[in-house]
């Protein structure tokens, strides 16, 4: 009975890693000193172009001193003057920074850029003493409209969103695979009680 | 790695400014620069000291035109290359000082009645056509705001007393014979298209430049789709007469040019002393050549704009040789040895009029052809490259100066975010100079060349921080609509129709899609596709940053540069 249950539930799982594209990128936040990073992962070949984070932090204002970034959309320009190879902004309430930074190269050029599967987005840096708890930090809003990643889309011109990835909403065709599985389960359970 | 500040007020030093404290949720997102930040500083200071001194209630006097159109083109300081607030967008106390201003220039127009004077009209030409197409009220509506203003004219009877009585006053073939202004006709063409002062007894090129830029500016309220007390604007007529004075001024400086050299003759620039840079570049003085007034930097900056408001583009032959003349001279600490004698009264209208005809030149969506000099190759040329000009000065290294001591701290690097550019010389130029203590806010201190008046070189300072044009009407693409309120000012459409410019990414529709456009994408981030349908280039419904990134794959030239 157990094994068959496992087997379908393997199943399940398996006809909903077909309906994804490509890899799930995974986004986490590494606190490392008075540090905190955003850092992609998983990137599977797929190459970011563009991100646009809420950072929230709970230590205070004037805790959080500055952002860096290890250029892996080009080298950073903050001003947007052209002068550099990104447009990066941000605007801090005092809780949450809005960041973004969106490339000026072309795909290929930052594809040559990101070559390991993890790369780090921003670092958000606070003063020395600030509690770097890593309750006290968190990403929010990541709704694929106004918070997301963006990834070059082979073949088009316009970037596609690529976190959060299908996990969020389901596509139909997904949907149906999962359903499809959790007959099977159903089966089982029945065969089990036969 | 790289390693920016991020700034926790709006005024604290960084390599941008994080402008949420400032800004509601949901509002417009910029990147203002430290540098903007300062400019944005010295603006504030600048009006403060207008107001305080009694600038926008008739303390200015004659320079009233000028310093109500410095606080009509007051900027959103955390969009510092958005549109100038104008009335409707101005705050309560600005709104009171521009009903005031605009009350004082009613008042005095009405009390004038036929008298001319080139400078006090033009601005007030400028001031009171910016005023009411920004929605200023009219004097009806001023009778009965808070605090009450009595105006003896409505804006409408005050633009057609301004306009008849500065095209009146121009040299023409027929003259004004009739009353009230009794001017007499000059056959020959090169002494026609000018105005002198008060009347039309000279070729005076000081009080030409503004008497063109007033009526360049009523062509735009006269074109436009409003009504005030009196009834609609609209005046097809007056703008018919308007552009036949302004295509007469420019044939006017055509054939006026210098031939070449300047009035800078001591021999710091060409050979022999003679002033003769380059056999194609072409200058205008005060007054023509045959008078004996060698070209100025003053004059020939301004001469720019009167070739563009007459209809001539970057790429025009005259345009061409005028630039030509600027870059080779471009200077903008002093007009010494270039200035016919008035170097230090004259340096800050110098500053805006050379300025702004450069910015006509941009907002007109028409880049120059290559091998043609832009608006963007002043202060390019070394002091020792040829053609050789010992006070030419080149660019400022923005990396390489430290922040101006009265905005603050900032070291070496602090302006570092610029591009060398003409704005940034001259705007920190101004930055440096303006006062703190008894004079705060006026332009009037360190490095300081002097000013016929004070109210109007702060005025000018303040037009240059603020890239003013002057509420001009450009019509680069032909279509009778000013560049300005165009929608898409580099194609003809005379009925507005969006289908024929409208193209995803190009915002400001001249048919290239730049940094410019990048940067309104940017502004508009996070809001809905309905704030500007050709932002949304994924075409998803709302404004995002892959929006920003999808326009950039489409820029038109490489780095999305504005030209090839």
């Amino acid at each position: 009975m157990k094994t068959g249950i496992l087997k379908s539930l393997a199943g399940a799982t398996a006809a909903l890693a077909i309906a994804m594209p490509a890899a799930a990128i995974t986004v986490s936040l590494s606190v490392v000193g008075n540090s905190v990073s955003v850092v992609a992962g998983s990137l599977g070949g797929q190459t970011i172009t563009t991100w646009d984070i809420d950072f929230k932090y709970t230590t205070g204002l004037a805790s959080l001193t500055s952002m860096s970034t290890s250029n892996q959309l080009g080298i950073t320009d903050p001003a947007c003057t052209f002068a550099g190879q990104t447009c990066f902004g941000a605007v801090n309430n005092g809780t949450v920074v809005d960041t973004f930074e969106f490339s000026l190269l072309s795909d290929a050029a930052v594809d040559a850029i990101q070559t390991t599967p993890t790369i780090t987005l921003v670092t958000y840096n606070f003063l020395a003493g600030t509690d770097m708890t890593a309750s006290n930090f968190s990403l929010i809003n990541f709704d694929g409209t106004t918070n997301f990643l963006g990834c070059a889309s082979a073949g088009a011109i316009n970037p596609v969103v690529c976190f959060p990835g299908s996990q969020g909403v389901p596509e139909p065709t997904s949907l149906a695979l999962a359903a499809l599985a959790l007959l099977g389960v159903g089966a089982s359970r029945r065969r089990a009680k036969a | 790695m790289s390693r920016f500040p991020v700034t926790m007020k709006r005024t604290i030093s960084g390599a941008f400014i994080c402008a949420g404290l400032a800004v509601a949720a949901g509002s417009a997102y910029a990147v203002v620069t430290p540098f903007q930040a300062d400019v944005s500083t010295a603006i504030d200071r600048g009006l403060a000291w207008m107001t305080a001194n009694g600038g926008f209630t008739g303390g200015a006097g004659d320079a009233t035109g000028l310093t109500m159109e410095a606080l009509l083109e007051k900027r959103d300081p955390l969009v510092p290359l958005g549109p100038a607030q104008g009335y409707l967008n101005a705050t309560a106390a600005d709104k009171t000082s521009l009903r005031s201003a605009a009350t004082y220039i009613l008042n005095g127009t009405s009390s004038n009645g036929t008298g001319f004077y080139a400078y006090r009209d033009g601005a007030r030409m400028f001031a009171l056509t910016e005023y009411a197409l920004s929605g200023g009220p009219d004097k009806a509506a001023l009778a009965t705001s808070v605090p009450a203003q009595v105006a003896a004219i409505t804006i409408k009877a005050a633009m057609d007393n301004l306009v008849d009585k500065t095209l009146a006053m121009q040299r023409t073939a027929a003259g004004s014979p009739g009353a009230p202004y009794f001017q007499p006709g000059y056959a020959a063409a090169a002494e026609q298209g000018y105005w002198c002062y008060n009347d039309s007894t000279c070729k005076d090129s000081s009080t030409t430049q503004f008497a063109v830029a007033g009526l360049a500016a009523a062509k735009s309220l006269y074109s436009s789709a409003i009504s005030g007390d009196a009834g609609p604007y609209a005046d097809p007529v007056r703008v018919g007469k308007i552009n036949t004075a302004l295509t007469l001024a420019k044939t006017a400086y055509e054939l006026n040019a210098g031939a070449t050299g300047s009035d800078d003759t001591g021999g710091t620039c060409g050979t022999g002393g003679t002033g003769v840079l380059t056999a194609t570049e072409r200058g205008h003085g005060y007054h023509p050549p045959v008078e004996s007034y060698k070209p100025s930097l003053q004059q020939t900056a301004s001469g720019v704009y009167i070739q563009v408001f007459g209809g001539s583009t970057v790429n025009s032959p005259m345009v061409q040789a005028y630039l030509q003349w600027l870059k080779n001279r471009y200077r903008y600490a002093d007009l010494d040895s270039k200035g016919n004698g008035f170097q230090g009264l004259t340096w800050s209208y110098y500053l805006w009029s050379s300025f702004k005809g450069n910015e006509l030149i941009r907002l007109s969506a028409i880049v120059p052809l290559a091998g043609n000099v832009g608006p963007d190759d002043m202060g390019t040329l070394p002091a020792a490259s040829a053609p050789a000009c010992a006070n030419r000065q080149v660019n400022k290294t923005t990396a390489s100066l430290a922040r101006v001591p009265s905005f603050g701290a900032g070291a070496v690097g602090y302006y570092s975010a610029e591009t060398a550019n003409q704005y940034f010389d001259y705007a920190h130029q101004l930055l440096a100079m303006q006062c703190t203590g008894g004079s705060a806010g006026s332009f009037t201190c360190t490095g300081y060349p002097g000013a016929w008046d004070t109210f109007s070189h702060n005025a000018y300072a303040l037009l240059v921080l603020l890239r003013a044009t002057g509420g001009a009407c450009v019509d680069s693409d032909g279509d009778g609509i000013c560049d300005a309120v165009d929608n898409c000012p580099g194609v003809f459409n005379p009925d507005q129709n969006p289908a024929a410019c409208a193209t995803t990414c190009d915002l400001d529709g001249n048919g290239i899609i730049d940094r410019v456009d990048i940067a309104a994408v940017v502004a508009l981030r996070n809001k809905p596709a309905s704030a500007n349908p050709k932002a949304d280039a994924d075409g998803n419904g709302v404004i995002n940053a892959l929006d920003a990134r999808a326009c950039t794959l489409r820029c038109t030239y490489a780095n999305c540069s504005p030209t090839p």
